[in-house]
């Protein structure tokens, strides 16, 4: 294959480190790189992806030490069904696919299981409690409670979507995913993708309004 | 205009995707002069940028050395499927025919005098109290907070707007 770069062809291009040169390749490159067996390849796609799918999870399920376990989760999958992603598409839509049904599966199992639902809400009050850290002295400790606040309540308001239509919403307005490509992440027309996405800005805005006025 | 127009339409209108200039003339005008509107896209607006603002979450330290492991741990090394010579392959339907055999003879050789086994005895299951733990029952965790919201699922019914999309 064409594409394939082997450890010892990346080396002979005057570059310092394997590593170092995977950065600078392209994702279908780095993956064709790992299917060819170069294991360095699929460190490189844990680093390219982890913080964002960490994000990505993260902001649908709304609980940061499952969506940890559900990235890792992501990258088993990928390691084992890497052979059968059809290397035509882009590898970030087939990744945040899985990413984003493991989300939905979270959150659906989650509406059927009142004590996981229960210790989400525990933890959000322990989280609560927790002194406030002030990193920046430059900022007022006021000014910087209300900030804080403000993020949690508007991180509230996500969550106040509907499950598939806070996908849409976080792909669109925090990942910057086209209409297509978030009609591929998420399995759906496009027809589907437009009308959610419409009724979650709209349903964002009435909840987030008596908020902020 | 009317503002329920202007919502059906909001969602294009912030993506520049409305191609009737009429209809977008419509929706900038709309905006312009409805306080209601005004302030239905102004706290969209904050809303959304303190979510940017707030920027992202950092994996914590050794998260990448953690999913390679656990990569690593869960591979599957596909078997060799080797086919078996012929010779291997008849000893073991030889193996099995002796085994039905075996099976079979064995059905054949009950004792009608032999002692029975004796039954297992086994006690009544007896209460022991529970450690104290809090009680929540589901009623109140569902009404408790507006964050026990039960996520909506997907075999929700699409109001009818939203079947008329879907249906283009
Ligand atoms: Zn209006």
């Amino acid at each position: 294959m064409a594409t394939a770069i082997r450890t010892t062809d990346v080396r002979s291009k005057a570059h310092p480190s394997p590593r170092k040169a995977l950065k600078e390749l392209s994702d279908s490159v780095v993956v064709a790189s790992q299917l060819a067996g170069n294991e360095l390849a699929f460190a490189e796609l844990v680093e390219r992806y982890q913080k964002r799918l960490l994000n990505f999870i993260y902001r649908i399920i709304g609980d940061r030490e499952r969506a940890e376990d559900l990235v890792q989760e992501v990258f088993i999958r990928v390691h084992r069904h890497l052979h059968r992603f059809d290397q035509s598409k882009k590898f970030s839509t087939w990744i945040y696919t899985i990413g984003s049904n493991l989300a939905k599966n979270e959150l659906r199992n989650r509406s059927r299981n009142p004590l996981v639902l229960f210790q989400a809400i525990k933890k959000t009050w322990e989280d609560d409690d927790r002194p406030l850290e002030f990193e920046d002295s430059r900022h007022r400790p006021d000014d910087l409670f209300r900030k804080r606040h403000l993020r949690e309540l508007v991180e509230w308001s996500v969550n106040q979507l509907p499950h598939h239509h806070r996908a849409v919403f976080v792909l669109r307005e925090l990942e910057g995913k086209t209409y297509e490509e978030i009609a591929e992440i998420t399995n759906c027309n496009l027809g589907t993708v437009k009308s959610r996405l419409n009724r979650a800005r709209n349903r964002f805005a009435q909840v987030v309004q008596p908020l902020l006025d | 205009m009317r503002c329920s127009q202007f919502k059906k339409h909001y969602s294009e209108f912030r993506d520049s995707l409305i191609t009737s200039p009429v209809l977008k003339r419509e929706m900038e005008h709309h905006l312009a002069i409805c306080e209601r509107c005004s302030r239905h896209n102004r706290a969209f607006e904050h809303g959304l940028y303190l979510i940017r603002e707030a920027g992202d979450i950092e994996p914590p330290s050794g998260f990448h050395r953690s999913v390679m492991r656990s990569v690593k741990l869960n591979a599957r090394t596909p078997e060799p499927v080797v086919p078996a010579p012929p010779a291997i392959a008849a000893a073991a339907m030889l193996a099995a025919a002796v085994a039905v055999f075996v099976f079979e003879d064995n059905t054949d050789s009950f004792d009608p005098g032999a002692q029975p086994i004796p039954a297992a005895v086994r006690t009544l299951p007896q209460s022991v109290p529970a450690p104290q733990i809090d009680m929540i029952t589901l009623t109140e965790l569902q009404t408790f907070t507006p964050e026990t919201r039960i996520p909506e699922t997907d075999d929700e019914e699409e109001p009818a707007d939203e079947q008329a999309s879907e249906a283009q």
